[in-house]
């Protein structure tokens, strides 16, 4: 355990010096952020309702801080072991004595953990700017911690399967761009899941992208430990399920290099 | 004296390497019909090293040099025979030897490259599970060995090759290996840089008796580290014997390649031969066995304004088609030899 620590901490010192540019890249964050907030002030204005979905406007535009917030800092884990296959890397890890899935939680972990609050920082000034609110945390503040880096595992998770497809495709950009883009709509990223149309919510409900997203945003919100338990459960679910299948296509991805070299 | 370090026997690799014709109906059909071939990168070594020898494991590009040593590592399943690295199979023990090996990949970086090697060092005594303590110490015994103080703060995109390779080899010390594979460590660098590295190796290998197999295509690295030299080609071992045999039967001479300041007629120096001649230029072999490489040195910095020169060894290949023709056997076709099938 105390080497993946290590790891976390080390991939945590790397990205920190690249702070000032992560900082500039969130400024994109800051556009989107206020393009959604005129959208929404639009929309709340022109139906004249002040809840839609259970989302009064300043909760709408809290959710979408923290959907991007997660959304924009998760590391491009899948283009990265995409590359490490491809170049045969992949093959030295195994001269180590530490387990590579550790490895690459802990470097995700750690990467997104200096992401993540230089984006939210962004995010939630533009939506103080424009909403004149702010969430205040309180006792449920581990509660919405621990769904966020469930959330977060989740995103790891779908990120490693799809990279570990190398193994047999050797490219997969053109995977993780459709996968990318189905996550962010059905997990909802910029509409509320609950705000889905029917049939559509109904799909969304049985993958696992709005729990890496939406759940882990709607709590951030509005605390409910009725939802909060709901959603460990579902989170549970899909860890254990994405879990096995990351670990079982690595296993099978490895023997294919360790007999053939890649 | 104890067990070898390390016990190879029959050793063999053979990869399935996809195959495609050129062009655009080449790639339609590799889709319907995908063609594999056979690459037989090793084919069948057996050799063994002792507990703290300093073994060359040479060959040109393609030998299967980094192939074996793969699988000495356990990153890469033989497709037939066996082998022991510190009583262990490599394959199949990979977690547990790696606690006991050291490996320095030329081409491959263990080094974080935005942080200082401090860093990495520090991830690596973690990794390996040093003892606070014994880490300690060992760094710093490793930080004066290699004299790698100066840098040991500074972020590794700002080091020189030279300076990041002995701090590349210095991390892969930390956990006190026993076996410490090398592959191709001076690869890329500069003659200053590359001495200091066989140094350091070697010292190494005189203060711990660390065992070193050590890759190279360069016969200079095997001529100052190792008492034992096996040179493989095609996958195959065509030479395993001691350096002074190497070096008494197929480096008995040196190339010396000059440029000069101004127009100078050729030297008549008994033992060197005149191989290309141009105004400024004179490329010449020397017959070590004959004059000795200082004593021409001498002779030419004397007789002439020397604006560069060059020492090389013998290419590779040169001393395997030497050692093939003493054999009396046609030079082998097996390494990368490629056996197509659909």
């Amino acid at each position: 355990m105390r080497k993946y620590l290590e790891v976390l901490r080390i991939t945590v010192r790397s990205h920190t010096v690249y702070v000032y540019d992560i900082a500039f890249n969130s400024l994109f964050m800051a556009v989107v952020m206020f393009a959604f907030l005129q959208l929404w002030r639009a929309t709340y204005g022109g139906t004249g309702q002040r809840m839609l979905g259970g989302f009064a406007f300043s909760d709408m535009v809290w959710y979408l801080v923290m959907t991007e917030t997660i959304v924009m800092s998760m590391p491009a884990l899948a283009s990265r072991i995409d590359q490490e296959i491809k170049t045969g890397d992949i093959a030295y890890s195994l001269a180590r004595p530490y387990s590579y899935l550790g490895f690459q939680y802990a470097a995700f972990l750690g990467e997104a953990a200096v992401r993540m609050p230089v984006n939210y920082l962004v995010g939630a000034s533009v939506a103080w700017l424009g909403t004149r609110t702010f969430p205040v945390p309180g006792w449920h503040l581990l509660g919405q911690a621990l769904a966020i880096w469930l959330g977060v595992t989740l995103f790891f998770l779908n990120r490693l399967v799809m990279g570990l497809i190398a193994f047999w495709t050797e490219e997969t950009s053109g995977f993780q761009l459709i996968y990318d883009r189905a996550m962010w709509i059905l997990g909802g990223l910029l509409l509320p899941v609950e705000l889905f149309p029917g049939p559509l919510r109904g799909v969304a409900e049985v993958l696992p992208f709005r729990y890496a997203i939406n759940g882990p945003a709607r709590l951030f919100v509005r605390f409910d430990v009725r939802y909060f338990l709901e959603l460990l459960e579902y989170q549970g679910v899909w860890l254990a399920v994405l879990g096995l299948a990351a670990h079982l296509l690595y296993r099978a991805g490895m023997r294919r290099v360790t007999l053939n070299g890649g | 004296m104890g067990a070898p370090a390390i016990i190879v026997e029959d050793l063999k690799k053979t990869f399935l390497v996809r195959q495609k014709e050129p062009g655009v109906w080449g790639s339609v059909k590799a889709l319907f019909h995908p063609a594999q071939a056979q690459v037989h990168a090793v084919r069948g070594v057996s050799f063994s090293v002792e507990r703290g020898e300093v073994l060359g494991f040479i060959g040109p590009n393609g030998a299967g040099k980094s192939t074996t040593i793969k699988m000495l590592t356990g990153i890469l399943h033989p497709s037939a025979g066996d082998a022991r690295v510190l009583g262990l199979c490599p394959w199949r023990d990979r977690q547990r030897l790696a606690f006991r090996i050291g490996c320095v990949f030329g081409q491959k970086s263990q080094l974080w490259y935005h942080l200082p090697p401090a860093d990495t060092f520090d991830l690596l005594a973690r990794i390996y599970e040093v003892p606070s303590a014994q880490y300690r110490r060992r760094r710093d015994w490793l930080v004066e060995l290699f004299e790698i103080g100066e840098f040991l703060r500074t972020p590794v995109r700002k080091l020189s090759l030279g300076q990041r390779m002995r701090c590349e080899i210095a991390a892969a010390l930390l956990h006190c290996p026993q076996v410490l594979f090398l592959d191709e460590p001076t690869i890329g660098l500069d003659v200053i840089a590359r001495q200091q590295i066989r140094d350091l190796i070697s010292v190494l290998n005189r203060e711990e008796g660390t065992t070193v197999f050590l890759t190279s295509h360069d016969v200079g690295d095997i001529e100052r580290l190792c008492k034992r030299v096996i040179i493989v080609n095609h996958g195959e071992v065509v030479m395993d014997d001691r350096l002074s045999t190497l070096r008494h039967r197929y480096l008995r001479h040196k190339i010396i390649d000059l440029k000069l300041a101004e127009e100078a007629p050729p030297p008549r120096v008994p033992g060197v031969e005149v191989l290309k001649s141009s105004s400024y230029g004179l490329k010449m072999r020397v017959d070590t066995a004959a004059v000795a490489i200082e004593a021409v040195v001498a002779e030419i910095m004397a007789r002439y304004r020397v604006a560069d020169i060059t020492i090389t060894d013998p290419p590779m290949e040169e001393i395997i088609a030497a050692i093939y023709r003493e054999s009396g056997c046609a030079e082998g076709g097996g390494g990368g030899e490629v056996a197509g099938h659909a």
